[in-house]
């Protein structure tokens, strides 16, 4: 069997203080060693979603040491529901026979590449978390999903779809839902769920640009390109550069996604339409990384990543996310940066307003620590 | 009875909508969906139950029958067995 070690219980957990766990975790005995790490890990975690950093402010440097690097296990769910499913691949083992296997471990790898070399990053939670992703889930699944803990990725039905392994966009793109939850935590829901769509395109955008080594202008921007079962008229999902053109088909329908403020979607269902109005700032991060030009995983790329890890908060809307990643681009890329950014949420409508105007104005957010809303404070960014 | 399903969401974010007349199927399927809806206490679920997950499918499912009124919304992790194999038989209706 194949078992998340950072979800399972921690018998240590409960009843030993955080300073023998620091001893414990120094030890030489592996067992000891290993079980006291993931104790710290889940105290780290849980200090985070509490939002209460202080903790584990001598506990983090011992945590960076304890991180083994790329861990990929893929396992295989034979068609039903269970998950994680039985282990077939681990870190390091040789290709299988099967595509869908190889190209998760492939596609994880790349993802945990993307995010270790050009952000510093080791893994979903910053901390080595190791990547679980079970393919063959259910029969004929027509999706891929981040489940709070693992990817998983369906072998699509034949007609409309292809197995959900076959783009490395769709494993970036789900692994960044890992990502985001441990980072902004932007709920599932209106535009901060749009927002949360829209940081798993643009990185798993990015690791298809940074696995073919593109250049902005040589890039495609499409989510998905290559699932489309034979027959479907459509080159992808979405289209980050075109958003409303991947598609037009007559069992499918046509691509529903706006690109402009002026046609955002009030919708009940996908959660308030948060895979349709992420085409307004997907085609805002196309447009701000054509205006840095080169890779768009370096400039454009860092300043989102800085947005969505260091800025923004639970309830972060698109004014919210044009704001804070216009702030980060001028304290990084000086005035021109901050003016390709700005003019980029510009074109799709989003006026990246100052932080004091929009508190003039009424701005709903609440920007102190520890709050569950809106943009997160210097405060909360001190003990990053 | 009338059967409303809309299917959203998911990684592909495809929307679909089937409604099934029950004047229009056999009295066999119409038997089927009448046990699944029975079976998984479909008229006494909570109106919305979402798993809050990414890139699971979401469905609204509304049910008219003999005065009998009831609309849920929920996701493909976030309910049951009996629920699925509910969608699954209006979808082969479609
Ligand atoms: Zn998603």
């Amino acid at each position: 069997m194949c078992r998340d070690r950072d979800h399972q219980r921690h018998p240590l957990l409960c009843i030993v203080p955080p300073h023998i766990l620091q001893h414990l975790a120094q030890l030489r005995d592996p067992k000891l060693r290993a079980l006291a790490e993931n104790a710290l890990r889940a105290i780290a975690l849980s200090e985070r979603l509490r939002g209460e950093r202080s903790a584990i402010g001598g506990i983090a440097p011992l945590l960076a040491t304890s991180t083994a690097g790329k861990q990929r296990s893929i396992c295989d769910a034979r068609g039903g529901a269970t998950l994680p499913g039985a282990v077939v691949r681990r870190e390091g083992e040789p290709p299988t026979a099967d595509a869908s296997v190889n190209e998760a471990y492939d596609g994880l790898g790349s993802t945990y590449d993307l995010y270790s070399t050009v952000y510093e990053r080791d893994s979903i939670d910053g901390r080595g978390m190791s990547l679980l992703a079970t393919v063959h889930y259910r029969r004929q699944y027509n999706n891929a999903f981040w489940n709070g803990r693992q990817m998983v990725f369906g072998d699509g039905d034949g007609k409309i779809f292809q197995r959900f392994t076959r783009s490395v966009d769709v494993i970036g793109h789900e692994l960044t839902h890992g990502v985001t939850q441990y980072e902004a935590g932007l709920e599932y829901q209106g535009q901060p769920g749009a927002l949360n769509e829209h940081f798993s395109d643009v990185f798993g955008s990015l690791v298809k640009q940074f696995v073919l080594g593109q250049r902005t202008d040589k890039a495609d921007w499409l989510i998905g390109a290559g699932l489309f079962a034979r027959g479907i008229r459509g080159v992808a999902l979405r289209s980050m550069k075109a958003p409303g053109t991947a598609y037009d088909d007559p069992k499918i329908g046509r691509d529903p996604q706006p690109a402009h403020m002026d046609d955002y979607v009030e919708t009940e269902d996908d959660n308030g339409g948060v895979h349709i109005n992420s085409g307004i700032p997907n085609r805002a991060f196309y447009l701000a990384a054509m205006g840095f030009e080169g890779y768009a995983w370096s400039k454009a790329g860092m300043v989102w990543y800085r947005a969505l890890t260091d800025l923004l908060g639970t309830a972060s809307d698109f004014e919210d996310a044009a704001r804070v990643t216009t702030e980060v681009a001028g304290a990084q890329f000086g005035t021109a940066g901050a003016e390709i950014v700005r003019r980029a949420w510009g074109a799709v409508g989003i006026q990246a307003a100052p932080r004091t105007a929009r508190r003039k104005g009424g701005g709903e957010y609440a920007d102190h620590p520890g709050s569950k809303r809106g943009v997160r404070g210097a405060a909360a960014r001190s003990h990053r | 009875m009338r059967i409303t399903l809309v299917q959203s969401g998911g990684f592909a974010g495809l929307r679909r909508e089937v409604i099934v007349d029950s004047d229009r199927i056999s009295i066999g399927e119409c038997r089927r969906l009448s046990e699944l809806l029975e079976r998984s206490g479909f008229f006494a679920l909570p109106p919305r139950r979402l798993s809050g997950l990414p890139d699971v499918i979401q469905y609204r499912l509304e049910v008219d029958d003999a005065g009998r009124q009831h609309q849920i919304t929920f996701d493909g992790e976030s309910c049951g067995e009996e629920l699925l194999l509910l969608i699954e038989q209006i979808e082969k209706l479609a």
